[in-house]
């Protein structure tokens, strides 16, 4: 319709046609319709008024409302086709409906039930749910309510009804007992108390003294009531304050008699048994009875510990021994954990020396073993505080403490020989046992240190200086780890630095440190950097151009030393293998016959030949060589390089150290190489030397394992593989656009369904309820509807009846009058 | 009026003559009354300047010959000898005494010839005195280079032939260079060079006016090798100070001048000094050079000197040269750092570098000062991923090889510097990967380490087992960064920067840091003593003692 009249034409002459055709506007049809019109104006004008609101309604378009057909499809509806969701479709639905029918039938059956069947209305006072009242509660209850009720009564004083009928309406709420109203033997049994106040006996009461007793009950006022339980109250307390003071009375009765009755039970006694039982020991029986009661202060007595024999004292010890074993296994393969570090770990900061980092590759001390370590210290404390205490008392001149290492030195040459400076420095450490005073911790601490110092200035009981330093040391060993870490490393670090040669007790602490420390670890506060200086020391020399015998000595102890420390943990150390290479071709006769090209460090060149080599005339024989080297020597006085003893030393040594090499490398990759090299040297030496026995041996050694090592190419790179990140959606199987939430979390998912579930769940009830009730109404009104038509027609019918009645008498009494005038 | 001189001069020349056969030097007393005659403002007796002249050889003979004991006093002499002559020169300079006048008559030309001659030879005689290396350190050496500055200033204002025009006494300052060139002296040198710095007209004159005297005498068969090598060790003391010179010429307007008075223009025009600077370096580079100057001139050849030459490409020879240098590693080293400059900024090709790049990696390289320096360069060349895989696998392969005989420090280079070489060209991971290969023993590695070509060496062919031994390195840290190659490569590149400088210095500071943490774990072995003997067999070192 809308679209017909925007193109048909503008909305004002629709207007003016709808007008006119209803004949609003326009000419109209003479004086005929002018009289009707004023005859009929009310209701003339309220037509009027009702087209002029329909044709408004007409043109103003946003007034329609269109029903919109969701689905277009015919269904059928009782016989007949019926689009879906039409008005005609509901209306049939509603009427028969299935839920319409339940919601009828459930009606009607409730109707049938209403007002005609019976229940049971609990009217006893707290026998009600929810009110848990308490047997008083109730009795004080049911008191006032009755009291109310009385009361009520007084109000009806006025009502027109008689006295009698107002008791009947009351009659539910009089309380009885066997029978009879309360009320009046509550009044009489108020009496009766107030009565009975100092008897307190009479609560039964017989049937015949009841009736003597009843009078006519009186009604009390409300300030009555409260007044008598008020004075009911009270007179309670103060019977129990009697009750109270009266047994006080007769306990403080019996506390005077008691002493009386004491002193005759006593006299009873005494008269009847002369002598007491323990006045009859004698005075051995005496003291042994003391000395058993000091028996039980005494100690308990303990099993003495079973002397071990010699085979489990073996097996204590080896079990130690594998329990400091693994700790070092343990050290020595770092913390496990950190085992599969991840590349990214080794970021920049690593290599700035964070502290962090720092402390990542420090070795985690084992608790087990440190508590081990105090607990042996406790031990030992106790074993020696006897004797230590004992010792100080008998000690009156006490030995002080060298303090720094020149004290040391001057108290050590008031000393005749090692076995007085032994027993001297073994005093000293018995008088300052931490626990004797405070303070001596560092002291002993410090102790060592100076031990240690001493130590390197090599005297001649140097072995008994490093036992005692090593016994020290297992409780001692801050100040010492701090000293060689700053002091000592630090000087040589200096002095490598600066040129300087290095010193005979540069060497002897190395030596030290690696028969003090654990060296296999894969990180040592003390080991560690003194590798560094070691290795430092080496690639001076590596770098040097020309190498004196003094220096080849030199890195060849510290190699042997390198060695030493990585016996265990077979760690590599490129340093050490230019060094050998370096010092074979400082001291192989005419070395520039070595094919270089099987060399890994060193670049020979050709034309060089140094001082230190071996000339080719010196033929080896087995005198030759000394058999130990001295290590003041090497870092001694220049050695002349026309001392050909040494230099056999050193090449034997070096020799060594490539039988070191093969032993220690085996299990890299590269041990191709590295005894490729020493084949290349053993093979070039046997030429000039064929009578040299142990360098004949090795080069067979070493020629079969050249010949016998096999590696295989590298996989490192064999990892889990690893999916490629990717931020493009995943599919998921189940995935349901509809669904308004998505949420990967499945508790909240859960969490919401359920809202969700509870929100529908509500909403559909007080649907439900809301077409009940609307029901209900609906059935309602049609049921008051029906009554009222069926009470019309009824009254209809009896007026009917009446008005035929009426009518067959007026018309009888026409009749009558008509007859009555005809017989007139 | 020379008659007038000479008679005036009577007593003190007398005097001399005295003294002359006594005692060769003139005491303090004796010089002051010559000074003092010549100071005097009416005095006109310059025949004192004779004899005073022939004072210097004698001074410089005693400094020479004597040792420190009681030279104060000749030297005293000498400066007071030295101030008063340069007074009275300055006064004649001033006066006009030295110029030749046009209009002025024989006699008066003849003075003024004679007043030069005695200017030059004084001069001759600071200069002469500048070379020499005298046994006593002396002060009198500094003064004398004072005076020829204030010589040169001197000149540049009054010798001028006109008043307006712009004059720079470059014949001089010339012969004073020259002189301070050769000077045995290195005091005077460094002097010199305080001076020096600071004055643009002096740098330009001394750039400007050398490569004539270089040539000279490298072509004159006198110098012995030892003095042109003095004469290169001066040159790149002075040399190898930053100039003033830049290329905005504003800038260069406003540096600061030795002379004050007017310049010539030339002084400014910049093309000309960059030409003459590279012919002067060319020149000098051309001398024979000791392994030692090589370093030198090349630490600073690229930032230096390149930049300030009209056309580096004329230092092609030299650079190849040094780059072929075999008998020191680190020559070449530094040379490449040049060379990477000419290559970049000016279009030189060079053929085979890498296959000479490739020849640098000896086993010295990770032991070398310069190795930083190197592996930047290094990093740059390789960072081209059109290379081909079997040269990277060279180079990856050799540097490997290097690093197991390596100082720490050179493995903690080496170890990022094969990851980032890994990373950009993951065709080189079948060293570290070869699933294949790993089924199969092998004794000899393929990888040639003879074969210089590094595209023929098969490196590919061979596997890093080198890195396996590294992981097993002494150094936790190294160790720890070594094992890298076992993990994913997940990390983009290493910065190498932050691997280049360590040295066992920083490894020791780095552990200062470290706290002490409980006790320190110690060895259960238990060792009787530490060197072996009869008592103790159980020792920890056999075949030592003490």
């Amino acid at each position: 319709m809308y679209k017909a009249c925007t193109l048909a034409s503008s909305q004002l002459k629709q207007l003016k046609a709808a007008l006119k055709s209803n004949g609003l506007i326009g000419q109209s049809n003479g004086t005929k319709k002018d009289t009707r019109s004023s005859k009929h104006t009310a209701r003339d004008r309220e037509a009027r008024a009702e087209t002029l609101n329909g044709i408004r309604e007409e043109f103003n378009r946003f007034d329609e409302r269109i029903n919109r057909t969701k689905r277009d499809f015919t269904v059928i509806q009782g016989g007949k086709f019926v689009r879906a969701g039409s008005s005609e479709h509901n209306r049939a639905a509603k009427l028969k409906g299935t839920v319409e029918k339940s919601l009828a039938s459930q009606y009607s059956a409730r109707q049938l039930v209403k007002n005609k069947s019976g229940g049971l209305l609990d009217r006893r006072f707290g026998a009600k749910a929810g009110k848990n009242l308490t047997e008083e509660e109730i009795m004080l209850e049911r008191f006032t309510r009755e009291r109310q009720q009385s009361s009520k009564s007084k109000r009806s004083v006025f009502a027109l009804g008689s006295d009698d009928e107002d008791d009947d309406n009351d009659d539910g709420f009089v309380l009885t007992h066997s029978g009879k109203a309360l009320a009046s033997e509550e009044a009489r049994g108020l009496e009766l108390d107030e009565d009975a106040l100092g008897s307190g006996d009479k609560r039964y009461v017989d049937e015949g003294e009841e009736a003597e007793l009843n009078q006519p009950p009186r009604k009390k006022s409300k300030k009555e009531v409260m007044q008598e339980i008020i004075a009911k109250s009270k007179f309670h307390k103060r019977q129990r304050q009697a009750a109270f003071e009266k047994t006080q009375e007769d306990i403080g009765d019996l506390d005077d008699d008691f002493t009386d009755v004491m002193q005759e039970i006593n006299g009873a006694i005494s008269k009847t048994v002369k002598a007491p039982a323990f006045l009859n020991k004698t005075p051995e029986e005496l003291e042994y009875d003391n000395q058993v009661r000091e028996l039980t202060y005494d100690r308990r007595a303990v099993p003495a510990d079973r002397t071990k024999t010699d085979e489990e004292i073996q097996n204590e010890r080896e079990e130690k021994r594998k329990k400091l074993e693994q700790d070092r296994l343990n050290r020595m393969n770092g913390m496990v954990e950190r085992e599969d570090a991840e590349a990214d770990d080794l970021d920049d900061d690593f290599w700035a020396g964070s502290e962090d980092e720092v402390e990542g590759f420090t070795i985690k001390e084992d608790g087990d073993k440190a508590s081990e370590n105090d607990e042996d210290d406790d031990g030992s404390d106790n074993e020696d505080l006897k004797t230590s205490r004992t010792s100080i008392r008998s000690k009156v001149n006490a030995i002080s403490m060298p303090l720094d290492y020149e004290q040391f030195a001057e108290q050590l040459q008031l000393l005749k020989n090692s076995t007085e400076e032994e027993s001297f420095v073994k005093k000293v450490v018995q008088q300052y046992q931490p626990h004797l005073a405070q303070g001596n911790k560092e002291k002993m601490n410090n102790f060592v240190t100076v031990l240690y110092r001493h130590c390197l200035t090599m005297p001649k009981n140097l072995d008994v200086y490093f036992c005692l330093v090593k016994n020290l040391l297992e409780k001692y060993n801050e100040a010492l780890v701090n000293f060689i870490r700053h002091d000592i490393n630090g000087e040589i670090h200096k002095r490598i630095q600066a040129n300087g040669s290095l010193r005979g007790f540069d060497l002897i602490n190395f030596t030290l440190i690696g028969m003090l420390f654990s060296t296999s670890d894969h990180y040592h506060l003390v080991v560690t950097p003194t590798l560094i200086i070691m290795n430092e020391i080496l690639t001076h020399f590596n770098t040097k151009n020309e190498l004196t015998l003094n220096e080849i000595g030199q890195g060849i102890y510290i190699v042997e030393l390198l060695f030493k420390y990585q016996k265990l943990s077979k760690r590599y150390i490129p340093e050490t293998t230019r060094f050998i290479e370096r010092a074979f071709i400082y001291l192989c006769p005419e070395i520039t016959k070595i094919k270089v090209t099987d060399l890994v460090s060193v670049n020979i060149n050709p034309s060089t030949v140094h001082a230190t080599n071996i000339s080719k005339s010196t033929k080896y024989t087995d005198s030759i060589v000394p058999s130990v080297l001295s290590v003041l020597v090497i870092t001694g006085k220049t050695i002349s390089v026309k001392d050909n003893g040494v230099k056999f030393a050193l090449l034997a040594k070096t020799l060594g150290l490539a039988k070191e090499v093969v032993g220690l490398y085996r299990e890299l990759l590269i041990f191709f190489e590295l005894s490729l090299v020493v084949k290349v040297f053993t093979s070039h030496l046997l030429h000039y030397y064929p009578n040299w026995t142990e360098l004949v041996k090795f080069h067979q050694v070493i020629d079969k394992v050249v010949h016998n090592t096999t590696r295989h190419k590298l996989a490192l790179q064999q990892h889990r593989l690893l999916a490629i990140a990717t931020f493009a959606p995943k599919f998921e199987e189940n995935f349901n656009p509809d669904r308004k939430s998505y949420d990967l979390d499945v508790q909240k998912q859960e969490v919401s369904k359920m809202q969700r579930q509870l929100k529908k769940e509500k909403k559909e009830t007080l649907k439900d309820l809301r077409r009940v009730t609307r029901f209900e109404a609906r059935q309602q009104i049609e049921e008051k509807k029906s009554m009222y038509d069926a009470y019309h027609k009824k009254m209809h019918d009896i007026v009917a009846l009446i008005l035929t009645h009426e009518g067959a008498e007026k018309n009888q009494y026409e009749r009558e009058k008509k007859e009555r005038k005809n017989r007139k | 009026m020379a008659s007038s001189k000479r008679r005036s001069a009577a007593l003190p020349t007398s005097n001399k003559k005295k003294s002359k056969q006594s005692s060769p030097l003139l005491s303090l007393a004796e010089l002051n009354s010559y000074c003092d005659l010549l100071l005097d403002p009416n005095c006109k007796n310059y025949n004192h300047l004779t004899p005073l002249l022939e004072q210097y050889p004698l001074i410089k003979k005693e400094l020479r010959d004597n040792g420190v004991r009681g030279l104060t006093e000749v030297e005293k002499n000498g400066r007071q000898l030295t101030v008063t002559l340069f007074k009275v020169f300055q006064g004649l300079v001033r006066n006009g005494a030295l110029k030749y006048t046009k209009s002025g008559d024989e006699k008066k030309q003849m003075v003024v010839k004679w007043f030069n001659a005695k200017y030059d030879t004084f001069k001759n005689i600071l200069l002469e005195f500048l070379k020499e290396r005298l046994s006593y350190e002396s002060s009198l050496q500094l003064d004398m280079l004072e005076i020829m500055f204030e010589l040169i200033k001197l000149e540049a204002s009054y010798m001028k032939s006109n008043e307006k025009d712009a004059y720079f006494p470059t014949a001089t300052y010339k012969k004073m260079v020259e002189n301070i060139l050769q000077s045995e002296n290195e005091f005077i040198v460094l002097a010199f060079i305080e001076t020096f710095v600071k004055y643009w007209d002096l740098q330009f004159y001394f750039v400007n006016d050398l490569n004539e005297p270089l040539t000279v005498w490298k072509a004159t068969e006198q110098l012995s090798d030892s003095q042109l090598s003095l004469i290169f060790d001066n040159f790149y003391l002075i040399m190898k100070n930053q100039l003033l010179f830049t290329d905005d010429y504003d800038v260069l307007r406003s540096e600061d001048v030795l002379v004050r008075s007017k310049l010539p223009n030339v002084l400014y025009k910049l093309t000309h000094f960059k030409t003459q600077y590279q012919r002067a370096f060319v020149t000098v580079l051309s001398y024979p050079l000791s392994v030692h100057q090589y370093k030198e001139i090349l630490v600073i050849l690229h930032k230096r000197i390149i930049p300030n030459m009209e056309q580096p490409q004329s230092l092609m020879d030299f650079l190849t040269d040094a780059y072929n240098v075999s008998d020191d590693s680190s020559v070449p080293l530094l040379a490449l750092n040049s060379l990477y400059e000419l290559m970049k900024s000016y279009n030189l090709e060079y053929p085979d570098f890498y296959t000479k790049l490739y020849t640098l990696l000896t086993p010295d390289i990770l032991y070398s000062r310069y190795r930083s320096r190197f592996f930047r360069l290094c990093d740059l060349f390789l960072s081209s991923t059109h290379l081909s895989a079997a040269l990277v696998a060279s180079f990856i392969k050799r540097l490997a090889r290097l690093a197991i005989s390596a100082s720490a420090s050179g493995v903690v280079i080496v170890i990022p510097f094969i990851y980032n070489q890994l990373k950009r060209h993951p065709s080189c991971m079948i060293m570290l990967h070869n699933p294949e290969g790993a089924k199969q023993s092998i004794q000899t590695d393929p990888f040639s380490e003879t074969e210089l070509n590094p595209l023929e060496t098969n490196a590919l062919n061979s596997s890093l087992w080198e890195l396996e031994a590294l992981m097993n390195h002494y150094h936790p840290n190294v160790a720890t960064l070594a094992k890298i190659f076992a993990q994913p490569f997940r990390k983009p590149s290493y910065n190498l920067e932050d691997f280049l400088d360590w040295s066992y210095t920083s490894l020791l500071e780095s552990e200062d840091t470290r706290r002490y943490k409980g006790l320190a774990a110690l060895e259960f072995e238990e060792y009787q003593a530490p060197f072996e003997s009869k008592e103790t067999p159980n020792a920890y070192v056999s075949g030592w003692e003490l």
